[in-house]
């Protein structure tokens, strides 16, 4: 049963990274440089 | 002196929305710690109302503001007398996590200690303030939708100014944006225990859009102090049936109307709910509305008087304006474009209202402004834990609880905002997202009593969202960090920060009290310590600068009645600059290179440089009209 609630919580937080993955990949590029 | 100034508007917030809350025989009624916040909330309110009367009364000055914020603050004896003797031992969760709110609130701290950057703060938020003090009173300036505007947050503005100065206005955005962490906390203890309280506080007021408008003087995360104490206020006046809060409610109600036009949509939609919990109890909706009309009346009629349109300038064409002012069916018709822009790739129909959330949070168009300062992913991630609780409690007065009403507010605004709203970025939602995460984070918690199997992904998924949180406050403040541990000058924080922020020193040294400049750079208003001219293609008529318009003869004439001496152009002319120019009528009179930076907080996302010419007007030309295009 609990997994759903995980399915759910990483569907949602990767969606979310996804839509805002232009910003993260230059925040990575900050701190590899 | 800025930290004194902001420590005595503190206390002025306090003690005024104490004194309010006493008069209204709720001090008593509400925790101790509802006491205390829901006193700010309406002392700021007040603070904000009583400044438009100051210029009536003791004047628009320190004095003046001191004298008011002492009265005020007289108040905290009672708060301090309703909050005494309370005793809380923490929990060891509770003081790691108020540990960890220690981050963003330094964070907060290190961007209020740094000069302001932010756009819409530094072309109108604290340029209206700043000029209000300086002229003694508000300031109307015919320009559409950012000066003939709802000030009442900004008179707060110009109160920490003429007490402390630019820095003293920072320092009052930051004390104001950790209230509103304080009120999100006592607001969602009165359902969760403190340590889940404390993390929904967290995890709301560390939200991108909070982080972005907090320490900034932009509008909405203070009027989210008043969305709040509004929305609960009214479930309180449908459990209990007490004027007193439906008095509050309609005060809370009314200052955001006077802090933004969106504020007249929070008015609606809580008389509506008032009306639909409420039915049979036409007093207190009387009291609601009286009370949301005294505290909210203000700055429609400042704009009455000036424009003869109380919500210049939407009712254009159905109201008459007053003779001569600056405005015209052409400029009408261009400024509706503004709306149409920015709701460019979403219809106004049923499906953008149901699908707006998920493409808000999941792929922003650009005009949602949610990529960098959106709301993050917390409510769809909540929404299934919630479904869980609200299943657990479907027979326990779920229609009538306060979390419904909460609920209710902030969905028929949403629809009001998705059917009459200009646009669609998304902090304009700012005040009723708390009303929606609230009941949402109770509801979940609820849930998890109910099915401990979902605990450990809640947990886990919330606290990666905290750490997104975290990251983006952290970064947003690097750049304020960086400053405060360097010798870096303010001159060169602005200059690495500002686009065009080359021409405020020159301008400074070289333009006096008699000259007027032009600009379209608007960041600059707030640095230019001489007169200036805003040249808003969309929001103002008086000098006409839509696109298309080919007559140099009225463009010179328009900026010579308007005062114009000196003007910023980006290079290279083009259309009527450039006939003003080739005619010896625009003299040139320094160069600049400025950059274009993409993000502040995101330096590497990129950037360039253009090249701008200040020009001074020939006041002896001659113009002719030109048959070119």
């Amino acid at each position: 049963m609990s997994l759903f609630w995980w399915l759910w919580t990483v569907a949602v937080l990767a969606l979310y990274l996804n839509g805002i993955g232009d910003i993260l990949a230059t925040l990575l590029h900050l701190v590899l440089r | 002196m800025s930290a004194v100034a902001a420590i005595v508007l503190a206390f002025a917030a306090l003690g005024g929305g104490a004194h309010m809350l006493r008069r209204l025989n709720l001090l008593d009624e509400l925790a101790p710690g509802e006491a205390v916040t829901w006193s700010f909330a309406l002392g700021f309110g007040l603070l904000g109302w009583s400044a438009f009367l100051l210029p009536f009364v003791q004047g628009f000055n320190r004095p003046g503001f001191l004298i008011l914020a002492l009265t005020l603050a007289s108040g905290v004896i009672p708060l301090g007398r309703r909050i005494s003797g309370i005793r809380f031992r923490p929990t060891r969760a509770w003081i790691g996590l108020a540990a960890v709110a220690l981050i963003p609130t330094l964070s907060g701290l290190a961007v209020a200690l740094a000069p302001m950057a932010d756009a819409d703060t530094l072309a109108y938020h604290y340029p209206l303030a700043k000029w209000a003090v300086a002229s003694g009173a508000p300031v109307f300036i015919p320009r559409a939708a950012d000066g003939a505007v709802p000030q009442l947050v900004e008179m707060t503005y110009a109160a920490a100014m003429a007490l402390g100065g630019g820095y003293a206005a920072n320092l009052w955005v930051w004390v104001s944006t950790a209230m509103l962490g304080a009120l999100l906390y006592t607001s969602a203890r009165r359902w969760l225990a403190p340590t889940p309280a404390l993390a929904t506080a967290l995890l709301i007021v560390t939200l991108p859009a909070m982080v972005y408008g907090g320490v900034s003087g932009q509008i909405e995360v203070r009027m989210t102090l008043f969305s709040l104490v509004l929305a609960l206020a009214v479930a309180d006046t449908v459990r209990t049936g007490r004027i007193g809060f439906a008095i509050v409610a309609g005060l809370a109600a009314g200052v955001a109307a006077g802090s933004k036009y969106t504020g007249l949509l929070l008015v609606a939609s809580a008389g509506v709910t008032l009306i639909l919990f409420a039915p049979r109890r036409p007093k207190l909706l009387l009291a609601f509305a009286l009370a949301a009309l005294a505290a909210g009346w203000q700055w429609y009629w400042w704009m009455w008087r000036h424009t003869g349109d109380p919500v210049f300038p939407m009712l254009w064409g159905h109201v008459a304006y007053h003779a001569g002012f600056p405005w015209n069916d052409e400029q009408q018709a261009y400024f509706k474009q503004f709306s149409v822009l920015e709701w460019s790739g979403v219809p106004r129909s049923l499906a953008s209202v149901v699908t707006y959330p998920w493409r808000a949070t999941f792929s922003p168009l650009p005009g949602f402004d949610s990529d960098r300062t959106g709301f993050g992913p917390l409510g769809f991630l909540l929404v299934p834990f919630a479904l869980l609780g609200v299943w657990r409690r479907r027979r326990r007065r779920l229609p009538t609880s306060a979390l419904t009403i909460l609920t209710v507010i902030a969905v028929l605004e949403y629809l009001a905002w998705m059917g009459l709203g200009p646009s669609l970025r998304v902090r304009h939602l700012l005040p009723e997202v708390p009303l929606i995460l609230l009941p949402l984070a109770v509801a979940a918690v609820r849930g998890l009593e109910w099915r401990p199997a979902a605990a450990r992904p809640l947990v886990a998924g919330i606290g990666a969202v905290l750490l997104l949180n975290l990251a983006a406050a952290s970064a947003f403040s690097a750049n304020a960090i960086r400053y405060l541990a360097s010798t870096e000058s303010p001159e060169a924080f602005l200059d690495r920060n500002l686009p065009g922020f080359e021409v405020v020193p020159w301008t400074n040294a070289t333009l006096g009290p008699d000259d007027r400049l032009l600009l379209f750079n608007r960041t600059l208003a707030y640095y230019l310590e001489v007169p200036q001219f805003l040249g808003h293609e969309m929001f103002q008529a008086e000098v006409e600068l839509r696109p298309g318009l080919t007559d140099p003869v009225r463009l010179w004439a328009q900026m010579r009645r308007a005062g114009i001496t000196h003007t910023v152009l980006q290079e290279p002319l083009t259309g009527r600059w450039a006939q003003l120019a080739e005619q010896g009528c625009l003299v040139p009179v320094a160069r600049f290179t400025s950059h274009i930076l993409q993000s502040r907080s995101l330096p590497a996302l990129g950037g360039g440089q253009y090249h701008e010419t200040a020009f001074a007007l020939n006041r002896g030309c001659v113009i002719a009209a030109s048959d070119r295009p």
